[in-house]
């Protein structure tokens, strides 16, 4: 359909790009931006959506972003980390002790202030953050009770040094490998556990092989939504405003989709898969990790935003 | 001029030997690191990665030198030698086009772009990285110009894996 | 525009790989030419130019120059020769037997190298003067040769298998290389069938088979070679490593295995490291060009405009496959395999899923058919490299490989509708 449309030349398309399927809920929940856009600008503004990765990996799409080849992308606040360290921050386990903080922080204006704009001089900012789930522990056929339980459990890691830091700081054996390679890796006993939010035990199957899931909550690291820095100032200021809210509005419809996939897979990996799913006291968990603060609480890079979200958690 | 290249050829072939030999090495000690001494290796496997880019980008410019580069010769031999050798030209300007125009200014504003950015497990900055286009289309103009003045027909292979 | 674009993207590219040029400049060139019609001309470049590292930068890629690297110090360290004593000891009392040896020297030596090149090569040094000796015809033994030597590109390890595994968005390797076992082993079978029966028309000679005691020697000895295949395949279906560390095993194994058979010299080894870099170099720039390629059609929509006009034409499964079938062949006389899979996967396999077909499965069929463009001319490397070491000229094999050419076809068909062949030993190893 490229060709005919020839009375809407006239409306700004903004590309689109994020690496999941078509019926994961960030992908409706994009879609949903999409919408909100259209309709909030009169037709004036369109956004095509390219899902699943088609223009590359989360770290090729921000650079893509950067240079302007896409306008628009989603991308894990990890992701992030290489490009500004202020997003290290949500690699540091349990900077949210509980996911009111995290959602009481995030909704701080002092601290999206920061963190949105701090990327607008190499080529990109931020315009919202969407859920995308607490971190957890499972494992193959162990239960954790207490960090202690942890002690000598081959944990795969993300390829980070906080994570790596984490791991080492709760008493297991960190080790790096490719998530793709997590299934048959618990199968085989290479490792004895892997962590990552409920989705991991239908989406990529790991309930099949992991049987406890342990809800220690250890990272809850947003997803971004993030824009060329150019073409958002090159936008009217009413359309800058259509962008804005229409960001703001997908992020709040994101909590309820985002709930209800979480609830439905738990349920199915409890029922389906028999994974066993245990609360955890995570203060031995939080205590364990104290060295890491100090260290984010200290370094240059890191200690004006680890210092704002403490305030943050603070404020009414 | 001769000798330049000869020069050129051993860089490369010493750097790209190098390079496949600690890839060897650091693939198999990722393996024995986590069966044996159980320490994770996430910044092995990034170097790794790294290590590959450049292997494969100099390799790469190497094959240019030594007109290894496939490419589908059966159309062009159709015709009679002289225009052969003018097809020849054309795409050698090609060649010098895409390595000038993508490879050096391209990648050089791509590594200005990318100093800041860093490496998730080792913090590399990723304009090291990145370098290795640059360098590499330099390698490209400079095997090409040296097979244009030294007139010969290039003899491309027609083979692959 | 995006129809512009697309027109632009495909007749830039035919047009280059016309005047002879690389084929992965033709690629990069007019990726980026149709890039400028549609971004800003730094954007374009800054873009093209990222594409150009991040295409390479994957750590199961590095199995490829592994792989290559094993099969190449294979090569030079004597396996070759042991694999075909042992070929000949499987199939020696075939009439035509030398042929059947030399098929079954490429499945085996290629199920441990992975390269068409370089099987094709080393059993048609070892076996085209022994086939001469015994009055076969070059162009028959030739042609036995460049029809068998593919057989290595879909038995596992197979690097155009870890290309689709890429391209496809991460198909387990593990499974798709035990998914080529039996494809493969059909294709040399169906080679050795044809050729059964023009040895019969020829009334070549069947072999003497080596006494018990040299056949027990024989086997003896290629047991090492052949233990390579058990640990490597083995472990990477295991999951005890990836692709990737299996192949840097490979390297280590064959490099030991050369060491104590004497085949390999210190002197020896910046040769091997040159022929690696030559084949890796030129593969690797052709999957980053290639990756920028597939980039620019995402960008344009263009692989889901080629699905729905393919399912436009037909929404019967059966049709579309033959259809995508027929594109593959005809794409693979000319073009290169590992191109040809980074560029058709992407346009291919959503398609293909659109009816529920197993990716595994799928990548078979898509591989098998572009691996046949490896015997036939004008662009096919097994032809030329076959054709040359038996010093026989393209033109006089030809014809001999015609019926060669339907047999395995007939193999293609196969695989295509009867996907249990490509599905059973990944089901059975749970992959
Ligand atoms: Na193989
Ligand atoms: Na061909």
């Amino acid at each position: 359909g490229c060709q005919g449309d020839s009375d809407q030349t006239k409306a700004i398309e903004l590309k689109l790009a994020h690496n999941l399927p078509l019926e994961h809920p960030v992908h409706l929940s994009l879609a949903e931006f999409a919408r909100l856009v259209e309709e909030k600008s009169s037709e004036e503004i369109k956004v095509k959506i390219y899902p699943n990765a088609q223009l590359g990996s989360e770290r090729e799409v921000i650079e893509l972003t950067q240079t302007g080849a896409v306008d628009l992308a989603k991308v894990s606040a990890s992701q992030l980390e290489g490009f500004e360290s202020d997003y290290s921050i949500f690699s540091l386990p349990y900077i949210f002790e509980d996911y009111e903080t995290y959602e009481k922080v995030m909704n701080n204006e002092k601290v999206t202030d920061k963190l949105y704009n701090q990327t607008e001089d190499i080529g990109f900012i931020a315009l919202t953050y969407y859920n995308a789930g607490q971190r957890h522990l499972y494992t193959k056929d162990r239960e954790v009770h207490d960090v202690n339980d942890m002690r000598g459990l081959k944990v795969r890691v993300q390829p980070s040094q906080t994570s790596v830091q984490m791991i080492n700081a709760f008493g297991g054996i960190p080790t790096a490998m490719d998530y793709g390679e997590v299934y048959t890796a618990i199968q085989s006993g290479v490792i004895d556990a892997a962590e990552n939010n409920e989705t991991a035990l239908v989406g990529n199957n790991h309930g099949e092989v992991a049987k406890y899931f342990m809800y220690t909550g250890h990272q809850i690291v947003p997803d971004m939504f993030i824009m060329n820095a150019t073409k958002f100032n090159q936008l009217s200021d009413d359309h800058q405003q259509v962008i804005k809210e229409a960001a703001q509005e997908s992020t709040l419809y994101h909590e309820d989709v985002w709930a209800k996939t979480i609830e439905e897979q738990t349920e199915i990996a409890k029922d389906e898969m028999g994974v066993n799913f245990i609360e955890v006291d995570k203060t031995p968990f939080i205590d364990a990790v104290q060295p890491l603060h100090e260290q984010f609480a200290k370094d240059e890079k890191t200690k004006e935003i680890y210092q704002l979200i403490q305030e943050a958690k603070q404020d009414e | 001029m001769n000798k330049a290249k000869k020069w050129v050829d051993k860089l490369l072939l010493s750097l790209s030997s190098l390079l496949i030999i600690a890839m060897v090495v650091l693939s198999i000690w990722q393996v024995v690191a986590r069966y044996v001494l159980s320490i994770p290796s996430p910044a092995t496997e990034e170097i790794t990665r790294f290590m590959l880019i450049w292997f494969g980008l100099l390799a790469a410019s190497y094959v240019f030198g030594a007109k290894k580069h496939i490419a589908i010769l059966f159309f062009r031999e159709k015709f009679a030698a002289k225009t052969q050798i003018s097809i020849e030209r054309i795409t050698d300007t090609l060649v010098i086009l895409v390595a000038s125009i993508l490879m050096v200014y391209g990648g050089i504003k791509v590594v200005m772009l990318t100093i800041a950015q860093t490496a998730p497990a080792t913090g590399i900055s990723m304009a090291f990285v990145y370098m290795s286009l640059p360098l590499s289309g330099l390698f490209i103009i400079f095997y090409t110009i040296h097979g244009m003045l030294t007139n010969k027909i290039k003899e491309n292979q027609e083979v692959g894996v | 525009m995006m129809a512009i674009a697309g027109t632009i993207l495909f007749i830039s590219f035919i047009l280059l790989l016309l005047v002879g040029a690389p084929i992965a400049i033709a690629i990069i060139l007019s990726s980026v030419i149709t890039f400028f019609t549609v971004l800003p001309f730094d954007v374009a470049l800054m873009t093209s130019a990222q594409r150009m590292i991040t295409g390479i930068d994957n750590f199961t890629m590095l199995a490829i120059p592994l792989f290559v690297l094993a099969g190449i110090i294979m090569n030079n360290g004597g396996i070759a020769f042991r694999l075909v004593n042992f070929a000949k000891v499987l199939v020696g009392k075939l009439p035509g037997s030398l042929a059947h040896t030399n098929a079954v020297g490429n499945m085996l030596f290629g199920s441990i190298a992975g390269s068409s090149v370089a099987a094709a090569a080393a059993m048609g040094r070892i076996m085209g003067p022994m086939q001469e000796k015994q009055g076969y015809k070059k162009t028959y033994s030739a042609a036995v040769n460049i029809a068998s030597a593919p057989t290595g590109l879909i038995i596992p390890p197979s690097s155009v298998v870890i290309v689709y595994s890429l391209v496809s968005g991460g198909t387990s390797v593990a499974a798709l290389f035990m998914a080529g076992y039996i494809p493969g082993i059909l294709w040399g079978i169906a080679v050795m069938i044809v050729a059964y029966f023009m040895a019969k028309k020829e009334n070549y000679p069947v072999s003497t088979l080596p006494s018990i005691k040299d056949i027990l020697y024989i086997i003896g000895s290629a047991i090492p070679s052949l233990f390579l295949i058990v640990i490597v395949i083995g472990g990477i279906v295991a999951g005890i490593f990836t692709a990737t560390e299996g192949a840097a095993v490979a390297v280590l194994y064959s490099t030991i295995l050369a060491i104590i058979y004497k085949g390999l010299k210190w002197r020896d080894i910046p040769a091997i490291l040159k022929e690696t870099i030559e084949i890796t170099g030129m593969i690797l720039f052709l999957i980053t060009s290639s990756a920028l390629f597939s980039l620019v059609m995402s960008y344009l929509g263009l692989p889901e405009a080629i699905s729905n006009a393919l399912l436009s034409i037909t929404e019967n499964q059966i049709g579309i496959l033959l259809i995508m079938i027929l594109i593959l062949l005809l794409v693979g006389t000319f073009m290169d395999i590992t191109p040809a899979v980074l560029i058709f996967t992407p346009i291919f396999l959503p398609v293909a899923e659109t009816f529920g077909m197993d990716p595994v499965h799928f990548g078979m069929i898509l591989c098998f058919a572009l691996c046949i463009g490896n015997m036939t001319p004008p662009v096919g490397s097994a032809l030329f490299v076959g054709a040359s070491v038996a010093n026989v000229r393209i033109e006089q094999v030809i014809g001999t490989l015609i019926p060669y050419f339907v047999a395995v076809i007939i193999v293609l068909l196969l695989v295509t509708f009867i996907p249990q062949l490509s599905l059973f030993l990944p089901n059975l190893f749970n992959l």
